[in-house]
């Protein structure tokens, strides 16, 4: 994940805490979603960024998930995210992130 | 089986979005009126 | 009866192999800076001449395979290295390192671009004696003895140019105002690099096509990614006009056309429109190379332990002329455009580039033979965690064609071989964009496969943080007689 993206994420952890925040991702593949889950739960993968080896434990969901989808006005979701859900592989980007959740 | 909605009401939000997934100002689009504040936002260019 | 009608008259290539130019890369450069013994990995991890000229990819961006082989070859492709057939490639060549380095010194008027004597003794009469580098050499650059050079290379605000990333130095850069970031030596090594890949473009262009000399180009757009400038005016330019000059079109003038990624879909267009508008005749848009993009994903291939594939600068020109009978039409009733409204979503932004067009001119998906996007090396980019960025732009391009009823859901999967390219590109944004693939539409117009190609470009605007949005633009080019 980019550097400046964890600096900002870190900063905004340690003044709210991991109870006030949510992430919400919005990657196009299952690669980029899983490090993006990574980084902000158990720390950056790469380990180059501020968050190498800091486990935040933020709760993060990608848009393309269930719990997301059902909060989000359904005329809403059709008009603005139901086309990328099709075009991209949403399926795959679920399971995966609930697989890393279910650890 | 239906999902429990996720609650984002009261939440500070930090949103990273993509430009070939979902890009940042369309998820704060979908999620505006669920509570939540924006504290981060961010679209990635993979390329 | 002849009329202003733009047509495309003919396109080139040039790549420049640069694998010692690597590390001045925007991510090498700034990881070398954090942790320094990541250059010997990065240069652990580089390709010689050889390689880059047997690597399929690249022989498909200069015109020795058709892009259709790589839908043949299965990925990864870096480890499946072609024989060198030694057949003139028919769009450009590959140009070797040290040819490159003693041109970025022959391109510098300012003389900040300093070569080791030795080094131009060699490589003077290299440049004389070819044809396509001939003409960018007459002027003897600025040269250092060995005593020199090691004393110019103590200075840490200038940056030393090596082949291959080992060995002594052949030259260095200067900076070019103390005070001024604008004109720092990476910035200057930057833009030099561009000015550089682009006027060799021309000269490919030049040497490929009948009917141009330099004196008949009245006019040269620059779609090029870098920001010519001073700290009063940063992206002043005009890189075009610099192009211009070197490349010796004496009687012509230069703007440059800045729209990210997708800078050179608007450019063919306004030098379409300038040519029908009887205002210029012959219009050449060029795209240089970026430096700051080689090495972009050099971490993730170095951790996989896979060549460093953004090795190379590349660099595209297109000649837009008048209605000739027989060169390929760009049709300015299809011009794709992504309005404000349109938002910043791939879905939204296809719609106003792929549908919209097509709607205008009442045409059904089955009439376009061929629409081509972002063709970006999936060997670059998957490895780096980034998927196929060609994949994924026409299913989605697919999806959203679907939902508005153009095509059928069963259809969907198979989009992208039925009317689109395989990636090929380097990741040099402009490059990869519908432009690196205008050679090829041409070539396969002539030759009957297709009759029209609809290139999309797109842009993403938010990086310079003064906009959320994207943008975007297309243009349908057609068979001439269609």
């Amino acid at each position: 994940m980019d550097l400046e993206d964890q600096g900002r994420i870190k900063e905004l952890a340690e003044e709210y805490g991991k109870d006030g925040i949510v992430v919400l991702l919005g990657a196009p593949t299952t690669e980029a979603s899983q490090v993006q889950f990574e980084t902000v739960t158990t720390g950056d993968p790469s380990y180059a960024g501020p968050l190498a080896g800091v486990e935040l434990g933020l709760p993060a969901y990608h848009v393309f998930e269930p719990t997301v989808k059902a909060a989000i006005d359904p005329d809403q979701y059709a008009e603005n995210i139901e086309v990328l859900e099709m075009g991209l592989e949403a399926d795959a980007i679920v399971d995966a992130l609930a697989g890393m959740r279910a650890g | 089986m239906t999902a429990e909605p996720i609650t984002l009401n009261g939440k500070k939000l930090i949103i990273l979005g993509e430009r070939d997934g979902v890009p940042a100002p369309v998820i704060e689009q979908a999620i505006a009126g669920l509570g939540g504040e924006v504290a981060y936002a961010a679209t990635q260019c993979f390329v | 009866m002849p009329t202003n009608r733009p047509v495309i008259k003919g396109a080139a290539t040039a790549l420049a192999h640069t694998p010692g130019m690597v590390r001045y890369g925007s991510k090498p450069f700034r990881e070398a800076k954090a942790r320094p013994e990541f250059l010997a990995e990065l240069t652990r991890g580089l390709w010689g001449y050889d390689e880059a000229c047997r690597y399929l990819p690249n022989q498909v961006f200069i015109g020795s395979q058709p892009p259709a082989r790589l839908w043949e070859v299965e990925q990864p492709w870096f480890d499946k290295l072609a024989e060198a057939d030694g057949v003139e490639p028919p769009f450009g060549h590959i140009m070797e390192e040290r040819r490159f380095l003693a041109l970025l010194a022959c391109a510098d008027p300012f003389k900040h671009v300093l070569l080791r004597e030795r080094f131009w003794e060699e490589m003077g009469p290299v440049l004389e004696a070819a044809p396509l580098t001939a003409p960018l050499a007459s002027r003897t650059p600025a040269l250092l003895t060995d005593a020199r050079m090691d004393a110019e290379l103590e200075s840490s605000d200038s940056l030393p140019l090596f082949t291959g990333g080992e060995g002594a130095p052949v030259g260095v850069v200067k900076t070019g105002h103390s005070e001024d970031e604008a004109l720092s030596a990476s910035v200057l090594l930057e833009n030099l690099s561009c000015k550089v890949s682009g006027a060799l473009a021309v000269h490919e262009l030049l040497n490929h096509v009948d009917g141009l000399g330099l004196s008949d180009v009245d006019l040269v757009l620059s779609c090029s990614e870098e920001a010519v400038g001073d700290r009063y005016q940063r992206g002043g330019g005009n890189m075009a006009k610099a192009i211009a000059e070197f490349a010796g079109c004496d009687l012509g003038t230069g703007i440059d056309i800045k729209d990210f990624c997708a800078a050179p879909i608007p450019a063919m267009v306004i030098g379409a429109s300038l040519v029908e508008s009887g205002v210029f005749e012959n219009v050449v848009v060029v795209g240089g190379g970026s430096l700051p993009k080689l090495g972009m994903k050099s971490l993730y291939h170095l951790e996989q332990g896979i060549p460093v594939l953004e090795d190379a600068l590349s660099a595209v020109a297109v000649w837009i002329g008048r209605d000739d009978g027989h060169s390929p039409t760009v049709n300015l009733q299809a011009v794709g455009r992504h309005p404000v409204k349109a938002g910043a979503a791939l879905d939204k932004q296809f719609r106003e580039l792929v549908l919209e067009p097509l709607r205008r001119l009442e045409w059904g998906v089955d009439r376009l033979d061929r629409v081509v996007t972002e063709l970006h090396n999936p060997d670059i980019t998957v490895s780096a965690k980034a998927g196929d960025v060609a994949a994924r732009n026409y299913k989605m391009m697919a999806a959203m064609l679907a939902v508005a009823k153009e095509i059928d859901r069963s259809d969907i999967a198979g989009f992208a071989r039925a009317k689109g390219v395989c990636g090929y590109a380097p990741t040099q944004g402009h490059i990869a964009s519908g432009f690196v693939y205008v050679p090829h539409a041409l070539r396969e117009m002539a030759a009957g496969g297709i009759r029209n190609c609809l290139l999309v470009a797109r842009a993403s605007l938010f990086l310079g943080q003064m906009t959320e949005l994207t943008d975007g633009m297309s243009v349908l080019i057609e068979r001439n007689g269609e």
